[in-house]
Parts: structure tokens; C-alpha cells; sequence
């Protein structure tokens, strides 16, 4: 028999064939790059989005480069890659694909996509998110977006219509707290892998089948909670761009070598959980608020180091962490400066870390001297001198 | 008297006659050191590596670099003014930009004010001139902004220059962040690697236009970024105490420009020379007028490019150039000056750049400017500026630049770890040579 999450798992493996059914019975289908289109108008607007949030293997990225610069992260080369290859699921019918573009790495990845004639949206995200003039900015290239929405499916998207998503979208919201609230037990019921997978397969269907399934799945893992359990494995503290969806050989590997993830501070592929959008008021704005300005700012938003330096460390203590795993993609500038300036803290702090960067070559050779780097992290934690 | 090898190089680059020479001497001597410099270093670059890598028969090109030496050593004035608390303030930015904000800046605030983009002019200098740019760049790689990630040059040297104190620390740090993320986040890096404070003001703007746009000609882009630079320029008269003037801005303003139609000529009439007179690596000197706001003031690059225009002219006339008549021409996208072994190589074999496609001046950047206020004049001058706008019109400017000078072929890939301009290199090859049939 499976598991709820097994079974929510394929629900969100089945999730490209039923688009593709829905679209030849003339629903239209939004893939969407990056975090800051809110799927709510998607919804709204009565069509369906997709995550093109894959990541993981190899070949996608590599077979990008015949127009892509190699040294763009391998996330976003995996979301060309994959359409290249033609094995995106999605992306060959979609009626829109929605690029939020937050730096260089996403900008150009957008215009390959635009080069290949999808039909592409671009959302400009302003980097100086503490100002108002930015926050217009961004507020006006969601409401062209939204205008886009309109334009493709014919529908009027009304401000019923979006605080009915938001409400749903709060549920799950709410869904994934309760279960996030799990991981601050001793022994968490679920690994912090797990948490990602569930994450992820909470965009990969609708609001209310991800509130039932979340649903269910909490109740089944209050069942296996053990309040007086005790572990001495190491909790660890996942900080990086993105773990995209499939990309999971790292954390595995880590919590296969003793540890245990129990909260992450991702910045994209990520459902951000934490803040509900708040209903009362002009929808738009709130949902424009609860991306730009109520979550945590991105990496690449100016300033924010600081401040991320800060609400990590507020969630190190608020989910008992010992240490904390820096996950960086290949090539990303910007992470990888700021790792340097979170090194300097945290070493000031006493806070245990390490890096680890991915290109998504997982092969025998370069899982060894992973595995090495991962357990010898894991024994520092444990003995708290890493 | 034994002449030293710091004579050598004003005698070279004609500082020796200079007004204040002396006083030039005394902090050039002063920023050597802190530039470890040593006087066989400064011998090398004068009799080898400098006539190996430019033009410098022509007394333009020698006062180009004359003028360039002088701003390099008005950092160490301003680091000593600093140093004995004297009345002055840092404004810096960084590449690229345009600079008319940071010269209205200067000419509010005259000698009270200090304006520099001192990671490029070590660039410029240091890199380019003395072949001393590697022990700072390995420093940078040191302190964190590593290899592996595949940082920008000029970002290591500006990091290393600040961390090492080579670079006092400004009061204003104003980035501009229009093209790349890395350029801007260089502040926030400093900020938290370094003990000192300073006020930081941001400019950035996301690449979202699409294939087909024209940034300059799109109104609300313009009023954007003219808001962003207005609120820009209210935060560094906050932290600097000055009021600039619409009449400084105008100024500022018309000078830019001034020197990029001079620029453009100059690239134009040494293209069209067979044999080509002048190295890319020389022509980017005079470019560094449009590059680094100069806190010594625009007069002495302004005369010797005018000297040097003549010289290239008549140079032209008497078939005098790098190369045999007839020699292959090529254009880069960007010219590798700060290594510019790789252009002697080619000149070596016979062929030889003749644009950069930053110093090539296109059609956009002459048409004249709707705008009536003069933020959003400088916000429209740097949209007209290829790499300032957004996606795909870098394919068109290329194409226009390319049947203006008429390259024999382009070469591309230089500086291809820049995450937005490295990306257009790779992308527009294709396009750009089925259109213009140039390889």
C-alpha cells in the first residue's frame, strides 16, 4: 500500500498529462521560471501553471550551451536544456511561459526562450526591493502580466476571482507550516528531502488536492511522531539558490550520511510557505507585497545580505540547527560571494557550515569525494567543531 | 644626474612637462609604493612592455597616457588629503556608466569633491601598462572572490585595491548596476568585508525588454531610470553636501557627449586607414574619458585626443599603419586591452583590430535626446549605449557597426564570464554573420 506521500508524489508525476489533456480540451497552460509570477492570477485567469523548476542531471544543461553561456548556473540552462531536448513535459504546448527575472542568469535564459518562439513574458524584479518606486516597478510588470492572462484565455481576471486563489493558495500555505512545525521536534518525522519533494509536488497540482494531500499526509506523520525520542544526529540548515526539482542526490546524500535537514532558505523552486497573503484589501497588492517585499529578499536583492544573514540565523535557533549546509550552483556569482561574506559571519557567530556547489554531475568520481566532504561535515557537526 | 625610471615615464607620457610636475612626481612616487611598483618594474613598462603595446610615436597617444598616469596618481592625493583629514569627499562607481551624473558631481562640488572609478584605472593602468595586475587579482581570489566561480577581473583588482587599503575608502560609493549583478553586489561585499563605512547608492534596473525593443525609445524605461538616477543623485548630494546644478548636469552632459562623438571619429578615421595606424589597445586609452569620470578634469585627454586625431590623419596620408597594406581587419567585441599581448599577436600575423564595439560609436547614440529633464537625459544617454539596452539590440547595433567599419571578420569571446555580455557574444555570432556575411 502507499504511503500519502507516495501518493501525492504521483499525483505530481502525473501532473504534465493532465495539462496536456486540459489543453487540447482548451485550457491554457502557463509554464512559469523563477518565484515572483504569482500562480494565483494564473489561476484566476482560469488557466494552469507548471513549474519549469527541474534540476539534476546533466545533459540539460550541457545541451544548452549551443546558445547559452557556460557560465550560467546549471538551473536555469536546465530549463532551456530540457525545451531543447525536447523533453520539457510542458513547455513544447504552453500558451505562456511566465520568466521572473531577477539577474543576468535568468534575463538571458528568458531571451533564449523568446529567440526559440515560446511565448514568453518577461516580469522584471528590481533589485532595490526596500524602495517604492521598485516596488511600482515590479507591482506594474505583474499587472502586465496580468493583462497577458486576460489576453490569452479571454477571461476578465476579477479581484473575486484572485482573493478566491489566495485563499486556496493560503491553504496550502498553511498546509506546509504544520508540517514545517514537525521539524522542530528532536526526532522530525520527516527528513528535510522529503520536505523539498513535498514542496515541490504542492505546485505540481492543484491548491486543493495539495491541501488534501498535505492534509493526509500530516495526519500520517503525527502518527509516527515519538515525543520522547531523542537523535544525536546533527540538524542541518540548507541555505542556497534553489534545489531544483529532481535534485535531490545532495541533501539525500547528506541525510543518508546521519543528518537530518530541518529547514532550508531557498531562494527559487521553492513554494514559499512561511507568510500567508494577506486577504483583505486590493488583491494584487497583496500578493505583489507577500513576493516582493514580506519574504525573505533574494540573494541578488540590494541590500540583503545582512538581513539573510540575520533571519538565518533567528531560524537556526527556532529549529535547533548545529550547523549549516551552503548549496550553490556552478557559476553563480552572486551566491558565491555572498557565501564569502556568510563565512566571515558565521565564523565570528561560531556557526558551523560548509559549501557545497553542484554543476549536476553526479557520477561515481565526483559522488566520492562528495560523500567524503558530506560525512566528514557530518562528524564536525556532531562533535560541534567543524 | 642619473635619470630614475619614474623620469623615464614622465619624460615617456610628457608629465616632466607639466606644471606641477613636482608635485605629480611626489605622489606618483607615493602611489608606486603603495602600488609596489619597484624602479625595474617601472623600467620594464617604459622600455618594453609599453612601445610593445602601443602607439607611442604619436604624441597624442603619449600625452593619452600622460593624462591617464595623472589621474592614476590624483588617487594618491586624495588617499593623502584623506589622510590628513583635509576638507574632501570620495564619490566612486564602477563600470560601466555613463558618467555625466558622477562629472556633474565633480564640477558641484570643484576640489571639495574626489571622483574615481579606481578599480578600472588600476585596470588601465597597473594591468594594462605595467603587467601588475595578477599579485591584487590573486588577492581578491584569497579573501573569498574566487576562481572557480569565475569573478570579473576588474571586480578582484577594485576588491583587492579596497581590502589591501591600495584604495582609501570613499564617503559615496554610487553603483551602477544596469548591465551586470556583480558590479553593484561588489559594495555589499566590501561593506562586509572591510571595517570601513561608507554611504552606498544603488542604481539598478532588470533586463526585461524584449527582441525588437529599442530601450531609448521606450518612454517609461527612460522615466525609470531618469526617477532612479534623480533619487540616486538626491543621495549622493545628501552624503557629499552639495547641490548640482541643472547647469553642472548640462555641462556634464555635453561633454560625454563631446568625447564619444571625438571617440567615434577617431575609431572611424584609423578603421578607414590602410595600413590602420593605431592599436585597439591604444585607441581604448582615449576611451577612458568615457569610461572614468576624471577627477583632474577633461582638458588634457580632450587635447591630446585632438592631437592625435591630426596624428592619425597624417599618418593615414603617408600610409604609414601596424601592418602591410592590405593587412585583414577584425573588430572584437571587446577588445582585450588589459591583455594586450593578444592584439600583438595578431599584428604579428599580419592582421589587426580596428573597433571595439563599445568605442564604435552607433546610430542611436546620435540621435538627439527627446528628453527635456536632465536625469532622464542622462538615463536616455545610456540607453542608447548598445549594451544598455536590453535584449536583442546588441544584433542590430552590431550589424550597423559592422558595415560602418567594414571588418574583414569579428572576433568574439573575450570577457565571456560576464553573465549578461559574455551571453551576447555567444548568441548574436550566428545571427549577426548571416546577416552582414562578415565570418
Amino acid at each position: 500500500m502507499k504511503t500519502p506521500i507516495e501518493e501525492f508524489a504521483e499525483l505530481a508525476r502525473t501532473r504534465p498529462t493532465v495539462l496536456r489533456e486540459a489543453h487540447k480540451e482548451g485550457a491554457k497552460v502557463v509554464c512559469y521560471v523563477g518565484n515572483y509570477a504569482p500562480t494565483e492570477l494564473i489561476y484566476a485567469a482560469g488557466a494552469k501553471p507548471y513549474p519549469m523548476w527541474r534540476g539534476g542531471e546533466p545533459e540539460p544543461p550541457d545541451a544548452s550551451l549551443e546558445e547559452t553561456l557556460r557560465f550560467l548556473n546549471p538551473l536555469h540552462r536546465t530549463a532551456i536544456g530540457l525545451h531543447m531536448m525536447g523533453l520539457d513535459p510542458v513547455s513544447s504546448f504552453a500558451d505562456l511561459v511566465v520568466v521572473s527575472i531577477t539577474d543576468c542568469h535568468i534575463a538571458r535564459i528568458a531571451e533564449v526562450f523568446e529567440d526559440r518562439g515560446l511565448p514568453t513574458c518577461k516580469l522584471g524584479v528590481p533589485s532595490e526591493w526596500q524602495s517604492a518606486s521598485d516596488f511600482a516597478y515590479y507591482k506594474n510588470k505583474v499587472e502586465l502580466f496580468k493583462a497577458k492572462l486576460e489576453e490569452i484565455t479571454g477571461n476578465k481576471i476579477t479581484d473575486e476571482a484572485i482573493l478566491e486563489q489566495i485563499e486556496a493558495s493560503n491553504k496550502v500555505r498553511a498546509a506546509l507550516r504544520k508540517i514545517d512545525e514537525l521539524r522542530k521536534l528532536p526526532v522530525p518525522p520527516i527528513d528535510g528531502t522529503t520536505f523539498i519533494k513535498l514542496n515541490h509536488y504542492a505546485t505540481q497540482c492543484e491548491p486543493a488536492e495539495a491541501v488534501e494531500s498535505l492534509e493526509r499526509i500530516y495526519s500520517w506523520l503525527l502518527e509516527q511522531v515519538d515525543e520522547n525520542a531523542t537523535s544525536d544526529k546533527p540538524r542541518v540548515m540548507l541555505i542556497g539558490r534553489a534545489v531544483g526539482i529532481g535534485d535531490y542526490v545532495v541533501t539525500t546524500a547528506l541525510e543518508k550520511s546521519d543528518a537530518v535537514i530541518v529547514t532550508e532558505m531557498l531562494d527559487e523552486a521553492f513554494f514559499r510557505f512561511q507568510k500567508d497573503v494577506e486577504v483583505e484589501g486590493d488583491p494584487s497588492d497583496n500578493l505583489c507585497k507577500n513576493l516582493y517585499i514580506d519574504s525573505v529578499p533574494i540573494d541578488n536583492f540590494q541590500p540583503s545580505w545582512g538581513l539573510r544573514y540575520d533571519i538565518a540565523k533567528e531560524k537556526m535557533a527556532e529549529y535547533n540547527v548545529d550547523g549549516v549546509l551552503w548549496y550553490q550552483l556552478l557559476y553563480d556569482e552572486i551566491y558565491d560571494m555572498e557565501y564569502c561574506c556568510y563565512a566571515k559571519k558565521a565564523s565570528r557567530d561560531g556557526i558551523l557550515f560548509t559549501n557545497v556547489q553542484t554543476s549536476y554531475e553526479y557520477t561515481r568520481e565526483a559522488m566520492g569525494p562528495l560523500m567524503t566532504k558530506l560525512e566528514t561535515m557530518v562528524e564536525a557537526f556532531k562533535g560541534g567543531k567543524y | 644626474m642619473t635619470k630614475t625610471a619614474h623620469d623615464e615615464l614622465f619624460e615617456l607620457t610628457m608629465l616632466d612637462q607639466a606644471e606641477d610636475a613636482v608635485e605629480l612626481m611626489h605622489y606618483w612616487k607615493l602611489g608606486a609604493q603603495d602600488l609596489g611598483l619597484t624602479e625595474e618594474d617601472i623600467s620594464f613598462a617604459v622600455h618594453n612592455w609599453m612601445p610593445r603595446h602601443l602607439d607611442l610615436q604619436y604624441k597624442g597617444v603619449r600625452m593619452c597616457v600622460g593624462a591617464t598616469l595623472r589621474e592614476l596618481i590624483d588617487i594618491f592625493r586624495f588617499k593623502d588629503r584623506k589622510r590628513k583629514g583635509e576638507d574632501v569627499k570620495g564619490i566612486y562607481g564602477v563600470l560601466p556608466a555613463v558618467l555625466a551624473p558622477y562629472q556633474s558631481i565633480k564640477y558641484a562640488g570643484g576640489d571639495k569633491v574626489y571622483t574615481s572609478f579606481p578599480d578600472l584605472l588600476l585596470m588601465f593602468t597597473l594591468q594594462a601598462w605595467f603587467h601588475k595586475g595578477a599579485p591584487l587579482m590573486e588577492k581578491a581570489e584569497a579573501a573569498g572572490f574566487s576562481y572557480g566561480a569565475r569573478h570579473c577581473a576588474l571586480n578582484k583588482i577594485g576588491i583587492a585595491g579596497r581590502m589591501t587599503g591600495l584604495i582609501p575608502a570613499p564617503d559615496v560609493m554610487w553603483s551602477w548596476g544596469l548591465v551586470c549583478d556583480e558590479a553593484t553586489k561588489v559594495d555589499e561585499f566590501l561593506q562586509t568585508m572591510t571595517d570601513d563605512k561608507w554611504i552606498s547608492v544603488i542604481t539598478r534596473m532588470p533586463h526585461d525588454t524584449y527582441k525588437g525593443d529599442e530601450d531609448y525609445q521606450l518612454e517609461d524605461r527612460i522615466k525609470y531610470l531618469g526617477s532612479n538616477l534623480r533619487d540616486s543623485m538626491a543621495e549622493c548630494e545628501k552624503a557629499l553636501g552639495i547641490k548640482v546644478s541643472e547647469e553642472d548636469m548640462r555641462r556634464a552632459a555635453d561633454d560625454f557627449g563631446r568625447f564619444m562623438g571625438k571617440i567615434g571619429q577617431l575609431t572611424m578615421l584609423n578603421a578607414a586607414a590602410d595600413p590602420v595606424p593605431l592599436r585597439n589597445s591604444t585607441l581604448t586609452i582615449p576611451f577612458g574619458l568615457a569610461s572614468i569620470p576624471f577627477n583632474t578634469g577633461v582638458g588634457y585627454m580632450e587635447e591630446a585626443i585632438d592631437i592625435l586625431m591630426e596624428e592619425v590623419k597624417e599618418a593615414a596620408a603617408k600610409g604609414e599603419g601596424l601592418t602591410r597594406k592590405g593587412a585583414a581587419k577584425v573588430g572584437a567585441y571587446f577588445n582585450p586591452w588589459a591583455t594586450p599581448w593578444l592584439e600583438r599577436i595578431l599584428i604579428e600575423n599580419d592582421c589587426v583590430f580596428i573597433f571595439s564595439m563599445p568605442t564604435a560609436v552607433s546610430k542611436a547614440q546620435m540621435v538627439p535626446l527627446k528628453s527635456t529633464d536632465p536625469h532622464e537625459q542622462f538615463a536616455e544617454q545610456w540607453l542608447q549605449i548598445n549594451f544598455g539596452m536590453g535584449c536583442g539590440c546588441d544584433i542590430r547595433n552590431w550589424v550597423e557597426k559592422i558595415e560602418m567599419l567594414k571588418p574583414d571578420a569579428m572576433i568574439l569571446g573575450f570577457l565571456d564570464y560576464d553573465r549578461w555580455l559574455g551571453q551576447a557574444q555567444k548568441r548574436n555570432a550566428v545571427e549577426v554573420e548571416e546577416i552582414t556575411g562578415v565570418p
